[in-house]
């Protein structure tokens, strides 16, 4: 499709751009349209973080990047880059006009590129950063907390005093807030752990960086997370501190999911105080082999983690500082006997050929799996739905899918969709932007918005091997069939392994597989079989590892206990009853009792599953000194689920105003599957 | 025998020939690196710093070019580099080194030489070709072959001779040749010291034509070049390994020619890119406002192509005046204002 320009000059583009360049507008009508045009798009989190000083100079994202930002080659979000746009467009520039405001106002209905013609490449490697050159954004939140090694460890001791084990994770985000498949699979083993009665400490750095941060005397701070709670920030000196004052008995586990931003060093200082039973070293990335966790050289392609001396390293923008990494990675794992987790057989494969680090074990854990449910008619005839999902960068093939829209301009029975956080979207003409995200607080938004959009394709364009492709797990999940790249790793595996979907060698043959129809019929034939959905089921996290030999992760015991301001007390358990002897309550003060257990399977949160309630234990009878206190009772305080029948489920911690009595019984209705974690069972 | 591998190159290029110091040094420890520099340290500048990557410093003046600064005069800075060469290569055999190699200050060298070591034990000129496969398609053919018809088959920012008879027969008969006219005058069938090299396969014996594609690869022949990178970190060219890449007039219209023969490709994109990174490192900030030394007058002002055209044509001025830079007392400026004005009125080099 031919792009039409504009002939040079202003007069081509409206009379409004007369208005716009005057600069001088404030108060006139067109102006504030144009202005409200351009808003919609400007992102003031990205901009504000990503130009520190523009937000150090306190200027308005919006204005700032009006009037100046563009001018100094400045992104007003992550999919627009104006110097690449101006670059494209000569005539734009040559107008002087805000290239954001004609993108959204003019150049994407012409069908304007956003890069360079045959600039893919060129704008990628214009774009490149060396590392020690490339902003840390600092991600803590402004009135922050600060916890010393005192505040820190008086958390943990409140936390830790009952619990069962203590898990010590380190990714490199804060997980509840920040949408993606780790962060969800981060929230969903701190959520395990805490069902059975586990503590979860979580830090991330707060200085965000891909790669490793440098070694330095500089204090380095983490963000502190607690059972899903933020609690502020600390240093990985006073962590490791606080870790060392443990108490000795208590069972602890070291997580590392991803050590983007962190420092080795510091990572081997809180192993050594903490002396986990067990370090694991999950495999999400490459980032063991180089400070570019996707290994894509120069940003571009995939490099197969060649020698650190060899001259494709040389010739990366990331091979610079490859030694030193390697080196203190190699350091790290000499200290800390890790046991390596990788959600994929590809991912361990990769691992082992592209990363010679010793590990105490080698497993595959994949995160979830897709459970089938039963196909249902699929329904008209209309186009093929073909999607591309999440964020707008080359290295999950944005490029490529630029290049399938600009081929598909042409083609009736092709729509295409883009579906991806707000931030993320990118208004481009022919192709329909829908809101969607996969969160610790939606994990199945992804998932459902691609069903209810009947999405019969979802394009894997990755240029490197993914070692899990989450995304393309929900697009089966909505019963979608995949368009893979064989570079894609564990997601064009997934294609050949569930025979839903093609895999192809490289972007000439994806282009050639819509432009030859040859995806319409691959459609049709999806639509004469019906949609196959399936359930999503999260059973991978470090949360469910059974270690070799170790006890399943189902049981009958439902570890039922109290816990009384902050001690724990267990009960006598005869014939089905549970017996606790209740302290005397404290001078004019009553306790703060709660009834605590294991949870009641399923814990594994599906998009299909029917009760999605976090269910402890079904109370069959409960007794205060021999006086039933039936369903409803407002002695049955916080943590009740509603009744039923004649019995009461509670959620795994739920009070109980025990008043003056002495004798607490218990009886359940008898379940057989509580879940434990298999790590700390004993 | 160690080999000795020279380079030509005024003060504005060094941080392109530290490039190939650095990269050189990484393929041959065992070879010496020479540099010939036809141009004036600034007092300020700290020569023995500036130049540490290259074992040898060689003041151009120094060559024993027969009235060196009379002579110079009548080249631009890019003739002038090159006219050097020829003397430079007879120096070096004069001191008996027995292989010695040119390379431009431009070149980058990602692979071992040793198969040129060897050649140069059965050949005594090595030359490379600008193109080794015929172009195809009207643009590639004018941007490409036209082009070398116009300046030379072979590419002389490799060169690599043997201190043999043959060797030093070509060296001599090299050296007068660029002392008589080494000129970009295409029209003239001259261009700078490269267009003489179409006769040397002729007038010499053992001459090697190198037609490995790894060898001087460069956006004139890149149309015919696939570049790749293996699995093991290599980079190779149509198969063969890269030997040495020559970014010419990176920055300027090389840029776009690279983009133009890239063939959509992002290797060569990523080498380009590459070096504008290594030159940012081994930038010299300390002469960004030094001027080439013989691109002036002894009181700095410019002296105009005009001026050097027609000195060029006028032994009788080059035989009078020892040093035609020099505006003090009975000069050629002087003449020149007298006789010949409107040369001085152009403000180019």
């Amino acid at each position: 499709m031919p792009i039409r320009y504009n002939p040079p000059g202003r007069a081509a583009l409206g009379g409004a751009v007369e208005l716009i360049a005057a600069g001088d507008t404030q108060g006139d009508p067109a102006h504030a349209a144009a202005l409200a045009l351009v808003a919609a798009h400007v992102d003031a989190a990205f901009y504000l973080a990503r130009y520190a000083d523009v937000a150090a100079a306190g200027a308005d994202a919006l204005e700032h990047y009006w009037r100046t930002g563009w001018r100094e080659g400045r992104d007003p979000n992550p999919w627009f880059h104006t110097a690449d746009y101006l670059r494209a467009n000569p005539d734009v520039r040559a107008a002087g006009v805000n290239p954001l405001w004609h993108f959204i106002a003019q150049g994407r209905h012409e069908g304007r590129s956003l890069r360079p013609a045959g600039g893919t490449w060129r704008a990628a490697l214009d774009r490149l950063v060396p590392a020690a050159e490339r902003p840390a954004p600092w991600t803590a939140l402004p009135d922050a907390p600060v916890l010393d090694a005192a505040a820190l460890a008086a958390l943990l001791a409140a936390g830790c005093g009952t619990a069962r084990g203590l898990v010590v994770a380190l990714s490199h985000d804060r997980y509840p807030e920040v949408p993606g498949g780790t962060q969800l699979l981060v929230a969903d083993e701190q959520r395990k752990f805490n069902g059975d009665n586990a503590v979860y400490l979580h830090l991330s750095p707060v200085a965000a960086r891909l790669g490793l941060a440098p070694a330095s005397p500089e204090p380095h701070w983490l963000n502190v997370i607690l059972d899903g709670t933020t609690h502020g920030i600390a240093t990985a000196g006073a962590a490791t501190v606080a870790l060392g004052r443990l108490p000795a008995e208590l069972p602890r586990i070291l997580v590392v999911h991803a050590l983007h931003g962190h420092r080795p060093e510091a990572v081997a200082a809180l192993a050594r105080a903490l002396r986990p039973a067990a370090a694991f070293y999950w495999v999400h990335d490459y980032g063991a082999a180089c400070g570019n966790p996707r290994l894509l050289r120069n940003d571009i392609a995939f490099c197969h983690a060649p020698p650190p001396d060899s001259m494709a390293c040389r010739v990366c923008i990331h091979g610079d500082d490859r030694n030193s990494h390697l080196q203190r990675m190699r350091t790290l794992f000499e200290a800390v006997p890790f046991d390596v987790v990788a959600p994929s057989p590809l991912a361990l494969a990769q691992w082992q050929s592209a990363v010679a680090l010793p590990a105490r074990s080698l497993r595959v854990h994949p995160h979830a799996r897709l459970d089938p449910l039963p196909a249902h008619a699929a329904d008209d005839g209309g186009p093929a739905r073909v999607a591309f999902i999440g964020q707008a960068i080359d290295a999950k093939g944005w490029g490529s899918f630029q290049e399938l829209v600009a081929a598909a301009r042409d083609l009736a029975g092709l729509r295409l969709f883009q579906f991806a956080s707000p931030a993320e979207l990118v208004p481009l003409d022919g192709v329909a932007a829908v809101p969607a995200e996969t969160s610790a607080r939606e994990p199945f938004g992804m998932t459902r918005a691609l069903a209810d959009h009947r999405i019969d394709l979802v394009l894997a364009l990755s240029p490197y091997p993914e070692t899990f492709g989450y995304a393309a797990h929900e697009a089966l999940a909505a019963g979608a069939d995949l368009v893979a790249l064989a570079a894609a790793g564990n997601i064009a595996d997934l294609v050949r392994r569930s025979g839903r979907g093609v895999v192809l060698e490289d972007t000439a043959a994806v282009l050639a597989f819509f432009t030859t129809a040859a995806a319409e019929a691959h459609v049709r034939g999806m639509r004469a079989t019906g949609r196959q959905p399936a359930a999503l089921v999260h059973c991978g996290s470090t949360a469910t590892i059974v270690p070799d030999g170790g006890p399943a992760p189902i049981t009958a015991d439902p570890d039922l206990h109290l816990r009384i301001a902050g001690t724990r007390l267990d009960g006598v358990q005869r014939d089905g009853v549970w017996r606790f002897a209740l302290p005397a309550p404290r001078r004019g003060g009553a306790h703060d009792v709660r009834l605590r257990s294991r949870h009641f399977l399923p814990l594994w949160d599906s998009a299909s599953a029917a009760d999605r309630r976090r269910l402890g234990v079904a109370v069959d009878t409960l007794r205060l000194d021999g006086a039933p206190v039936p369903p409803g009772d407002p002695r049955r305080t916080g943590g009740w689920h509603a009744a039923e029948d004649r019995w009461q489920w509670t959620d795994g911690d739920a009070g109980i105003a025990t008043g003056a009595a002495a004798v607490l019984e218990v009886t359940l209705v008898p379940m057989a599957r509580y879940w434990r974690a298999p790590l700390f069972a004993a | 025998m160690s080999v000795v591998c020279f380079t030509s190159l005024t003060l504005g290029y060094l941080p392109r020939a530290r490039v190939l110091a650095e990269t050189l040094r990484a393929a041959h420890p065992d070879w010496r690196l020479w540099a010939v520099l036809v141009d004036r340290v600034p007092p300020a500048f700290a020569c023995r710093d500036a130049f540490a990557a290259f074992d040898t410093v060689l003041d151009a003046e120094d060559l024993g070019i027969a009235r060196f600064r009379a002579w110079l005069f009548r080249h631009d800075l890019i003739e002038a580099c090159t006219a050097v060469k020829g003397a430079a290569l007879l120096h070096l055999q004069g001191l008996g080194i027995d292989k010695i190699v040119y390379l431009d200050p431009d070149i980058a060298v990602f692979h071992p030489l040793a198969a040129l070591e060897r050649r140069l034990d059965t050949a005594s000129v090595v030359l490379t070709p600008h193109q080794v496969a015929p172009n195809h398609a009207a643009i590639a053919v004018s941007d490409n072959e036209l082009s070398a018809l116009r300046h030379g088959v072979y590419n002389l920012g490799f060169l690599a001779v043997r201190s043999d008879a043959v060797g030093r027969a070509f060296a001599a008969w090299w050296a007068e040749r660029l002392y008589a006219a080494c000129f970009d005058d295409p029209a003239n069938g001259l261009f700078t010291d490269q267009k003489y090299a179409d006769l040397v396969p002729a007038l010499f014996d053992r001459v090697a034509i190198e037609r490995d594609p790894g060898w001087n690869v460069a956006s004139w022949n890149l149309s015919q070049r696939q570049l790749r990178f293996t699995h093991d970190g290599g980079i190779t060219v149509n198969g063969a390994p890269l030997a040495f890449y020559h970014f010419t007039k990176h920055g300027g219209i090389g840029d776009t020619m690279t983009d133009r023969y890239a063939q959509g490709r992002h290797e060569p994109l990523e080498l380009w890119h590459w070096y504008a990174r290594r030159l940012a490192v081994h930038a010299e900030p300390n002469l960004a406002d030094a001027c080439w030394h013989y691109g002036q007058f002894s009181d700095g002002t410019p002296i105009p192509r005009a001026a050097r055209l027609l000195y060029r044509e006028r032994p009788d001025l080059m035989a009078y005046f020892d040093d035609p830079f020099d505006v003090r007392g009975e000069s050629l400026r002087a003449w020149l204002i007298n006789h010949a004005p409107h040369t001085l009125a152009a403000h180019t080099r």
